[in-house]
């Protein structure tokens, strides 16, 4: 890549626009935000109630006595709530002129062309932009945004929303998410059903000092399959920003349920979700993550596999830059008998990047038969990068068969020597490894999605070798 | 650091125990893994001073009691902090043995305490730059231990420790060796005694080149509760590391693990290795492991590996095809599960007393059944 090339995109990604915004919940947090949030909604009652809940969870919680610095994360200071000049649009045509320039910048046009089948395009709070396949509304499969789905499908959420899967007493950033959150994405796939092909959704945050706190929801009935993709992309600015959102994911009997993102959230976001999956028996969850963007992420997706036979598999790649802490990791609880699960890992470290691991898995008393496999892997480029593995392992049950392996090294001199011999640049040579390295997370994804990620990772090396 | 008499220490270490807390416990969601009794305070105090039986060999200088205090001068107490924790302090102020030993050229050092009353020792060993040290410590007492052990390896030294604990109901192990340049430092402990046993192992490998060796066997059974942890600091150049254990863990027993590996900034080219297997012989059983890995130099070569399972069927199968029964099948799984560990051990004696206390236990699940 050319450096003029490497500017363009540098460019892409730090765009913004000047979209109006028509509501504005204004600095800080206060019951009276959470009031003005549902009423600005139009919610019934219960998601009202669950919010004031989960508010005052959050003013009771303290911060977590664990993992990395959050000193600097001021909640006063965070708009939770905003919404873009516009109302939902079915078609681009209607789509607010700004809010596209920078959707295109992201090619999302080019991927809707490529008939992925659906696109919610979250532009700041609201989904803005939403589009399905006729033939998936046939096959009674729902794919809405999750302000929509409460409105709509109020049962199916009320039985569903921050109850079974995450309660919103979980953690602070959990209690958080509940008293504010807004969009995100509904799915329901009927028993016997597959979705073949990614739902696709893009979250971003385009707005000084706000945060952003979608809510997706994903329920897969029996023996149904879906892939789900999710991918943020964040311009840069000054002030602190905090993303929270939270997954929930119901894999019924035998379904299967892929959940992918690749996050690059501006580099002075706070990035901290809650992702869970609930995985009945014979179902299996599939967690892939790349994490390249953010100041801080804490980012722990779970499965909690409560069926017979029940699979998870995690798959989670962290590249983290100067000034970067990408703390990762996965649990998994093994409710019951014959229940696998593995746990890939791979970080990079750069600059005075961080990397972490942190790991829980859990086999209880009955869950015999069970297997895991957990491996980490981290890579560290620079003197003052840092790399942590953390994983706990908890087993009562002696019929189980756990294996777990970590290494840690510094890239490797000898093998950019060798490539430099047959007349790779040595930038060249150190993209190619690291190419190599995340190689498990990209042939995973769809192909433009493995494009992106090559990409934003070309560009976070570039960005520190140049 | 100022000397302190005994009396001091001990009066300085009764008055910090109120506002000190227990050892810290891993803690993961919803779960605490080690707890200590309430009232352990009142339980663990000692009033009469005991004699060890030492053995030593070679070029060592051994001393005992106040005038150990008064020859180890600062380096009592300094590699391990009174004020680490409760138990440090209740430690501190309630020694009943104390042993200073100072070891030049090839020597040997054996301690061992058989008593029906508490042991709360503690060793302090310097091995003079070029020693060749073996040292052991085995305790075995119908009440608790505390057993701590500050050890300094001068330059190019070598020291060879071994420890086995019995003790009957409580037990609480802190051991921490620090190394010079070329210094070398193996550990062998074997833990089995103890309803509740917390056992914590530090190297700290501060000169360059300097290297250890850390090695571990517990065999909780019964309801017994075995809290181990071992960690290596990298601080100097070209320093090395392997850490190796293994647990055995029957009945309702718990096997607590956690290792850690760190790589300071200041140490480059750095190879650390942790290894920990752990054999589950009942359903009621746990084993809970956290082999941790935290690296600030990126010139290192590190991994580590963890392993947990039951007896394998086709092994178990194959044997008593031969003719074995079910249990002798078993006991001889569990001697060989041990066996790659007991190869790392030097110390013939320390290796003798643990296959000792394999078969007892063994033993004594026999006589169960």
């Amino acid at each position: 890549m050319s450096n003029e090339e490497i500017q363009k995109n540098q460019e892409k990604f730090n765009h913004k626009t000047d979209a109006e915004i028509s509501y504005d919940s204004g600095r800080g947090l206060s019951e009276d935000t959470v009031r003005r949030i549902s009423e600005e909604k139009d919610e019934p009652e219960w998601m009202l109630k669950k919010r004031l809940e989960a508010f005052r969870h959050f003013k009771r919680r303290p911060m977590p006595g664990w993992g990395p610095d959050l000193s600097d994360l001021d909640f006063d200071d965070i708009t939770h709530y905003k919404t873009a000049e516009g109302e939902q649009a079915d078609e681009w045509d209607e789509v607010p002129e700004e809010i596209e320039e920078t959707f295109d910048k992201l090619g999302i046009p080019d991927a809707e062309k490529e008939a992925l089948s659906g696109v919610g395009a979250q532009y700041e709070s609201e989904v803005v932009y939403q589009n399905m396949k006729d033939e998936w509304e046939e096959k009674g499969v729902i794919f809405c945004d999750m302000d929509k789905a409460v409105q709509e499908h109020g049962d199916l959420v009320k039985e569903y929303f921050m109850n079974k899967c995450v309660p919103p007493q979980d953690n602070k950033f959990a209690a958080l998410h509940g008293a504010v959150w807004s969009g995100g994405s509904f799915v329901y796939v009927p028993e016997g059903v597959e979705v073949e092909i990614p739902v696709q959704a893009y979250f971003r945050m385009n707005s000084k000092g706000m945060g952003q706190f979608e809510h997706t929801l994903i329920i897969a009935e029996e023996n149904s399959t879906v892939h789900y993709i999710e991918g943020c992309s964040a311009p840069q600015y000054t002030r602190n920003n905090l993303h929270a959102g939270c997954v929930e994911v119901f894999v019924g009997e035998g379904a299967h349920v892929q959940y992918s993102t690749v996050q690059n959230w501006s580099k002075n976001t706070y990035n901290l979700n809650t992702k869970r999956a609930k995985v009945s028996g014979d179902g299996t969850m599939e967690w892939v993550s790349g994490s390249m963007g953010s100041k801080v992420t804490m980012l722990y997706p779970s499965s909690h596999l409560n069926g017979e036979g029940a699979r998870a598999n995690h798959i989670t790649i962290s590249f983290a830059g100067d000034g970067q802490n990408i703390d990762t990791g996965a649990k998994v609880v093994h409710n019951a008998p014959d229940t696998k699960s593995t746990i890939e890992s791979k970080s990079i470290s750069q600059g005075s990047g961080r990397t972490n691991y942190r790991g829980l898995v859990r086999i209880p008393e009955g869950a015999s038969g069970s297997k895991t496999s957990i491996e980490c892997d981290a890579l560290m480029f620079s003197d003052e990068a840092t790399s942590d593995t953390e994983p706990y392992i908890e087993i009562k049950e002696d019929d189980v068969e756990m294996a777990h392996e970590a290494t840690v090294g510094r890239i490797g001199d000898e093998e950019i020597h060798y490539m430099q011999s047959r007349g790779i640049e040595e930038e060249e040579a150190k993209e190619m490894i690291v190419r190599g390295f995340i190689e498990p997370i990209a042939k995973e994804l769809p192909l433009e999605y493995a494009v992106e990620l090559n990409r934003l990772v070309q560009l976070e090396m570039e960005g520190s070798l140049g | 650091m100022i000397e302190m008499k005994p009396e001091e220490i001990r009066k300085e270490s009764q008055d910090k125990i109120e506002g000190l807390e227990m050892p810290e416990s891993i803690r993961t969601p919803g779960r605490t893994w080690t707890r200590y009794p309430d009232d352990i305070q009142e339980k663990i105090t000692s009033s009469e001073s005991i004699q060890a039986d030492v053995e030593s060999e070679g070029d060592v200088e051994v001393f005992t009691g106040d005038e150990a205090l008064d020859k180890a001068g600062i380096k009592a107490f300094n590699l391990i902090k009174t004020d680490e924790n409760k138990l440090n302090a209740i430690h501190a102020a309630n020694i009943n043995s104390l042993i200073y030993a100072e070891a030049s050229g090839d020597s040997e050092l054996h301690i061992e305490y058989i008593e029906n009353r508490p042991v709360m020792s503690h060793l302090i060993v310097r091995a003079n730059d070029n020693a060749d040290v073996t040292v052991t410590e085995e305790t075995e007492s119908q009440e608790f231990n505390t057993s701590f052990t500050e050890i300094y390896i001068g330059e190019n030294a070598s020291v060879e420790y071994g420890a086995v604990e019995k003790p009957e109901n409580f037990s609480y192990s802190r051991r921490k060796a620090i190394a010079k340049k070329y210094g070398s430092i193996n550990w062998l402990n074997g833990m089995f005694g103890g309803d509740l046993n917390r056992t914590k192992i530090e190297t700290v490998l501060k000169g360059d080149n300097s290297e250890s060796e850390m090695t571990g066997v517990w065999y909780p059974i019964g309801e017994q509760h075995h809290d181990i942890s071992l960690q290596v600091r990298h601080i100097g150049d070209n320093t090395k590391c392997d850490m190796d254990s293994r647990s055995v863990v029957d009945n309702k027993a718990r096997s607590l693990y956690e290792g850690l590996q760190k790589v300071e900034t200041s140490a480059v080219d750095t190879s650390s290795f942790q290894d920990q297997e752990t054999l589950m012989l009942s359903k009621n059983a746990e084993s809970d492991a956290s082999p941790k890995l935290m690296i600030e130099d990126p010139n290192v070569e590190a991994s580590h590996a963890a392993a947990a399972g039951t007896v394998e069927k086709d092994k178990q199968h194959y044997l008593e095809s031969r003719g074995l029964t079910n249990e002798k099948a078993e006991r001889l799984v569990v001697k060989g599960f041990f066996e790659p560990v007991m190869g790392e051990i030097k110390v013939p004696r320390v290796k003798e007393s643990i296959r000792a206390e394999v078969q007892r236990k063994l033993d004594e699940k026999e006589q169960e059944t």
